[in-house]
């Protein structure tokens, strides 16, 4: 799903050569920024992303399209999330939104245009499941 | 992955996977292969099937994500971007509230917008001993509740139908 467009971001150039930045690692920070946050159970890469999974390959860009501006220097990224029950969805997607933009802003200094996040299900976790996530987190 | 899903690639996996051995085996000659090759061809319906299957799944799997990416969602605008809620998770969200009033056994939802809020549909099969107005009057509250509470989205009506009576007491 991610770094679908050919379009790479082309974030500095100068006397000493460009730096480019593939849609895949930005993709990459935007899904670990978006997995961060409490009240997201996983990221949506639908049944191809899952058989990629279940076949052992750890995608940290499932769920994540990114499109890099034609001058590229902004992007606008699309997210779909499965959201933890008993969270409030609105707050969990504007923390995503924020979270989301100051990672990719900070690390690549390309300017976020839009972060539309998308919950596609809901996730009823076990207790012993929260512990686990929450052990991670910390 | 759901589960449905898990059964159908491992099935997929396995007809290939037959397909393939008998191929080896008919490209090996081996005698019992082929002449069954040539019973099944002749008769033709087993090679229909095979192939009506796995085209089935293949399709199954080639289609799903792009009718997902169409499945009608609420969406809301932040300045920072769109957040979009699936109907499919407020579903999900109204059934879990609903199954946890007593007296529903099985039930099905649907939902709609209205220029109101969302209008929630529940068919309930209850349980024998239920108090259907109770019951009917919890349902409305726990899973207006809960889809606000989660969603922040204006409930404007829970219309409860009871679809029908179970013949036993649940045994959860």
């Amino acid at each position: 799903m991610a770094g679908s467009g050919a379009l790479q971001a082309e974030v500095g150039s100068g006397d000493m050569g460009t730096t480019q930045i593939a849609n895949e690692v930005i993709a990459v920070i935007a899904g670990l920024a978006a997995t961060d946050v409490r009240g997201v159970a996983d990221m949506s890469g639908g049944v191809v992303g899952g058989i990629t999974e279940r076949l052992g390959r750890k995608n940290l860009a499932k769920g994540v399209k990114i499109d890099v501006s034609p001058d590229e220097r902004q992007c606008s990224i699309d997210l779909s999330i499965i959201a933890e029950y008993g969270y409030r969805i609105p707050e969990v997607a504007a923390e995503i939104q924020d979270g989301v933009k100051r990672a990719i802003e900070g690390m690549t200094g390309l300017e976020v245009t839009a972060v539309n996040v998308n919950v596609l299900g809901i996730a009823f976790r076990s207790d012993e499941q929260d512990e686990a996530k929450d052990k991670a987190r910390q | 992955m759901s589960v449905g899903n898990r059964v159908l690639l491992r099935a997929f996996a396995l007809l290939v996977f037959l397909g393939a051995i008998w191929v080896v085996l008919l490209l090996a000659a081996v005698e019992p292969a082929v002449a069954a090759t040539q019973f099944i061809v002749t008769e033709g319906v087993g090679v229909a099937v095979y192939l009506v299957v796995v085209l089935a799944i293949a399709v199954r799997f080639l289609a799903f994500p792009l009718i997902l990416r169409s499945t009608h969602a609420f969406v809301r605008d932040t300045g920072v971007g769109e957040i979009r809620i699936a109907h499919g998770t407020v579903r999900e969200l109204a059934r879990r509230a609903a199954m946890q009033v007593r007296g529903v056994e099985r039930l099905q939802t649907h939902i709609q917008e209205d220029p109101a809020g969302l209008v929630v549909y529940l068919s309930v099969r209850a349980a024998p001993s239920a108090d259907l107005n109770a019951m009917s009057e919890q349902l409305q509250q726990v899973v207006s509740e809960v889809i606000r509470g989660s969603t922040s989205l204006a409930v404007s009506a829970v219309h409860v139908h009871v679809a029908g009576i179970a013949s036993q007491e649940p045994t959860r």
